[in-house]
């Protein structure tokens, strides 16, 4: 393994020069001319809406897709990766957003897998080590599924670290980690910094690219807009870049208003099931929206299961429409006019192998039974219909959703379940892991539902987007109300919230 | 321009076609004016040896002349056979006045010169039997093509159609046919056989004795596209042959509790549907355990794989009946539209559950449910109902192969009846491109994966491959097929196929 530069990281140097990278996927050119440079011992933030060509752009560096034009140079010397495998021997590591460890393999197994190092005692030691310099005091010998997310993602960047690299990859590395597991890993980043290692980082929360990023570079729609210090430009100036519109504008929503005496959609009394809920009772009018705060693992998932009939409440009862009605499957819940956004749209959302149109009619078409089958001409019309309002960024509807990116999918089932016209939508962390500009679209689809009559559950781990949007805010703590409160909200609100989760206690 | 392609395709075929039942038409007519001159008739199989294998015109004129001056002409069998005049213009006029003088020159002692030498000769014969065999396939494939493509309206893509596993399905079976066809230049002939009225050939053949795994491979596709492998279908063959043998014997008046085999006391239409039912049951039975208990496809099949043949033994105390009664004989040796009977259920079967599965939303909820059971089950997609349903088919579908193939050997063979079929059904899935892990499926392919491996039978026995040989030799060709098939292949072949269209569209412009 080369090691010449380690050590001039004193002096800026570009460890990293990509130039004028080309690369066509069939009708679409994904990266046109983009340049990046990476210098030793910094981190640089690579931004850019979903689609506007980040992962493209990793995945030339990485030799999982092969450049059309242009060259890239590691320390000068140019390079062409042909596999991830032949990226790593060349010294660039990655860290993929989704985990890609063996479960069931032990800690300091999964670090030294495909190594030359096989002696039990020596991987063990060496990974505690490797472990503590990572701050995690763990057993290394337990299996991995033992772990949380957290240490999981610690243990898959310690593997990536470990093979001498030069550059080191984050994909989206804090997008299942909590505030002091974020922390953690700032640490550890800055410590590799230290140690002279470039490392990218992609992540679509902006506060955390402005707390720890020393440069940035910009990505719009296959296009480099250019890289800049982390001094030189501000939030704002940064999302207007990104999105390429004002931000201002996006974000310029509000509650709709709810009818006094508009009837009730959905009733809910003392729903429980052992261990997740304790004991939730609900109300919702027509056409209103309903947040959910609270923290992961509240209950507000679990809630939102229960009224939908993922899982089987074992108490209490609910009336939707002012009938009551006994739901216990999906299905039943569907029939009465009730659909579902679930939280995580890979596992529980999308098909991944069928065509948009086909994942957009699934619902409808559950409704009706498969004998009673929606004749191709319909289907076609229900697909262009919800692409073009929902504008859904596809050449066709005979795309597989798989292929789509994150926002464009989360549009898609959102468009299966307005297709079933439903009376109750419940959106579960519908804006997660997507871009600026479509978290705002969603949000503004789902407000126009709600002006059209649909009453809306919104549950989302960005408070602001909470209270940005809803009529009345239940706030969720251990599986119980722990406050709702009502609208109109003011800039008072978050901290209030987080109060009532912090100490639990009671208020308006 | 691209619709115009489509419809040469159409016209070509339909010529190449035509050309080919004009050979076919001409050597009916040959072998009529052989019938009619002489009274005496000759099966295809002596036909064939006698005229078009590679005999030398004077052997042949020895044989032809030995055979009707002993007046024996070929097996007794055939010899009852009444000729029948076919209209085919020419040859009939030419044999009527063949007839009038054929006796005369029978007696003058040659009778081939009299009758062949006047309007055809044999290399003329030789060369229509060879090219009806080559014009006949070819023409029927072109025009499928021309037509499928005008019906789907879709656009030539040669890069997706490279990608999909099907086209390579369907040229690995085109490669073994050639070799077949280079071996024996009259491997593809056709020929009608007056006696039991069927078209005869090896291709018929193929696709006869295909019938069986292309009927359980219809459920085994879907099976497969949920994610899981049903392990029992062989076992289900066997338990509804012996369910039917036993009730056509089935006597309960008869002191033996017998019949002799040449009538039965149930209606026949029972005795059918027994097995059937039984077979849904047990694929019903398959499918509770997996949908509702949850069990591993694999291991919930498994059940029934080793205990339906014990199944069938108890059935049948252990005997092996055969019987006589020639309706049953029908579904598996009868001739039905010219056709062999099992080809003509297969087909029937084939296009039931493919409008079935694709004419409703089923299809797409099975590959809903192979992709993402949680999604599809979020949905509102009952897959407990999917999974059922789904079994329970190929259930049904095991018990009507198992007596195609009873019917063929008029018997019962708890032992070696549907013996490896749960393979070959999902080999032919796999090899017609659907995913062992689930997913999108294509019971098209299916169809053609359970021709290839046929195919593949009668191309070993064919060449005299020692018995003992044919499994390695099966396996050989099997996985040159599944190399071919690999992603890797077909994304290079894909890629170039890409590349050189890039570079003519851009020489166009």
């Amino acid at each position: 393994m080369p090691e010449a530069v380690r050590t001039q990281t004193n002096e800026p140097q570009n460890i990293l020069e990509m130039r004028g990278i080309e690369m066509q996927f069939p009708g679409v050119k994904a990266l046109d001319g983009v340049d990046f440079f990476l210098r030793a011992g910094e981190i640089h933030a690579l931004l850019g809406e979903n689609g506007a060509g980040k992962s493209t752009l990793i995945k030339c560096l990485t030799g999982v897709n092969h450049k059309d034009a242009g060259t890239i140079l590691l320390d000068g010397k140019e390079i062409t990766p042909t596999s991830p495998q032949n990226a790593i021997t060349m010294g660039i590591a990655t860290v993929f957003q989704e985990i890609n460890l063996c479960p069931n393999l032990t800690v300091a197994e999964n670090i030294f897998v495909g190594r030359k190092e096989f002696k039990r005692k020596i991987i063990n030691a060496k990974a505690r080590e490797l472990m503590q310099r990572f701050h995690l005091d763990i057993d290394v010998t337990r299996p991995l599924s033992y772990y949380s997310t957290a240490v999981q993602q610690m243990v898959s960047i310690a593997r990536a670290v470990n093979i001498e690299s030069k550059i080191l990859i984050l994909d989206e590395p804090t997008s299942s980690l909590d505030e002091n597991e974020v922390q953690l890993l700032f640490a550890v980043m800055r410590e590799l910094k230290a140690a002279g290692m470039g490392i990218i980082f992609i992540t679509h929360f902006l506060d955390q690219i402005y707390a720890i990023s020393d440069r940035m570079t910009i990505l719009r729609n296959g296009r480099l807009v250019g890289t800049y210090d982390i001094g030189e430009i501000n939030k704002l100036q940064l999302v207007t870049l990104m999105v390429g519109k004002d931000m201002e504008n996006i974000f310029d929503l509000h509650p709709v208003q709810v009818a006094e005496d508009a009837p009730d959609t959905l009733k809910a009394e003392h729903l429980g099931a052992p261990g997740p809920v304790a004991d939730i009772s609900l109300e919702m009018k027509k056409g209103e929206l309903l947040g959910f705060a609270g923290l992961l693992g509240s209950g507000r998932t679990e809630t939102a299961e229960l009224i939908f009939g993922a899982n089987r409440p074992t108490s209490g009862k609910i009336e939707l429409k002012g009938k009551a009605v006994v739901v216990k499957k999906p299905f039943d819940a569907i029939m009465n006019g009730v659909a579902f956004c679930p939280e995580d749209r890979k596992r529980d959302g999308i098909v991944g192998d069928l065509s948009i149109r086909e994942n957009i009619m699934l619902a409808v078409q559950a409704k009706r039974g498969f004998l009673h089958p929606l004749s191709r001409a319909e289907q076609n019309e229900l697909a262009d219909k919800y692409i073009k309002a929902l504008s859904i960024a596809t050449p066709d509807a005979e795309k597989k959703i798989g292929e789509l990116s994150g926002g464009n999918q989360q549009k898609v089932i959102l468009a299966r379940w307005m297709a079933t016209q439903p009376d109750l939508l419940i959106l579960d962390e519908p804006t997660r892991g997507i871009d600026v500009g479509a978290k705002a679209e969603i949000q503004r689809l789902m407000l126009e539902m709600c002006g059209d009559g649909v009453s809306v559950i919104f549950i989302s781990s960005e408070m602001e987007e909470v209270i940005r949007c809803s009529n009345r805010i239940v706030v969720m703590r251990d599986g119980k109300k722990a406050a709702e409160l009502t609208g109109p909200f003011d800039s008072e609100t978050q901290s209030k919230i987080l109060q009532i989760i912090a100490e639990g206690g009671e208020a308006s | 321009m691209k619709k115009k392609l489509h419809l040469i395709l159409l016209i070509a075929g339909a010529v190449v076609l035509a050309a080919g039942l004009y050979c076919f038409a001409s050597i009916c007519g040959m072998k009529d004016a052989v019938y009619a001159g002489y009274g005496v008739s000759f099966s295809d199989a002596s036909f064939a040896k006698v005229f078009v294998n590679d005999h030398d015109e004077e052997a042949v004129r020895e044989d032809f002349n030995a055979a009707v001056l002993s007046g024996t002409g070929d097996s007794a069998a055939d010899g009852t056979e009444a000729p029948t005049g076919t209209e085919t213009p020419a040859e009939t006029e030419a044999t009527g006045a063949e007839t009038e003088t054929a006796p005369a020159a029978a007696s003058a002692g040659a009778p081939y010169d009299t009758v062949i030498g006047s309007f055809s000769r044999v290399s003329s014969l030789r060369t229509a039997w060879r090219l009806q065999g080559i014009f006949l396939p070819v023409g029927a494939l072109l025009c499928l093509a021309g037509l499928v493509l005008i019906l789907r309206g879709k656009h030539l893509d040669f890069a997706s159609i490279m990608r999909s596993k099907i086209t390579w399905a369907v040229i690995a079976e085109i490669l073994i046919l050639i070799v077949c066809l280079i071996i024996r230049p009259d491997f593809f002939s056709i020929s009608y056989q007056p006696s039991n009225h069927m078209l005869y050939g090896n291709l018929i053949d193929i696709i006869n004795r295909s019938a069986e795994i292309t009927i359980i491979g219809m459920g085994m596709t879907m099976v497969i596209a949920l994610g899981g492998t049903d392990l029992s279908v062989g076992a289900l063959v066997a338990v509804s042959g012996a369910l039917a043998l036993k009730l056509m014997r089935w006597d309960p008046t008869n002191p033996l509790y017998q019949t002799p085999g040449d009538y039965t006391v149930y209606p026949f239409i029972l005795v059918l549907a027994v097995p059937l039912l039984v077979c849904l049951l047990m694929g019903l039975f398959n499918g509770m355990l997996i949908g509702r208990l949850k069990l591993q496809p694999i291991i919930a099949t498994l059940i029934l794989m080793v205990s339906g043949r014990g199944i069938a033994q108890i059935v049948t105390n252990g005997k092996q009946y055969t019987t006589m009664y020639s309706p049953f004989r029908w579904i598996g040796q009868g001739s039905c539209l010219y056709l062999p009977t099992p080809i003509v259920i297969t087909a029937v079967i084939v296009v039931g559950v493919m409008l079935f599965v694709r004419k409703t939303a089923f299809g797409t909820f099975v590959e809903s449910v192979g992709i993402n059971a949680n999604s599809s089950r979020l949905s509102g997609i009952d897959s407990r109902a999917i999974i059922l349903i789904v079994f329970a088919l190929t259930g049904l579908l095991s018990g009507i192969s198992g007596l195609i193939y009873s019917s063929r050997i008029m018997s019962n063979d708890s032992n070696n009846a549907g013996l490896n079929y749960e393979t070959d059904a999902i080999l032919s899935v796999v090899i017609g491109g659907t995913s062992m892990t689930g997913g999108k499926f294509s019971l098209a392919g299916t169809v053609i994966g359970s021709i290839i491996i046929r195919t593949i039978v009668t191309f070993v026995y064919f060449f005299g491959i020692p018995a003992d040989a044919t499994m390695a030799f099966k396996a050989l060709i099997i996985a040159v097929v599944i190399v071919l098939q690999a992603e890797p292949v077909r994304v290079w072949m894909a890629k170039r196929t890409e590349r050189r269209a890039l570079a003519k569209g851009g020489a166009m412009k």
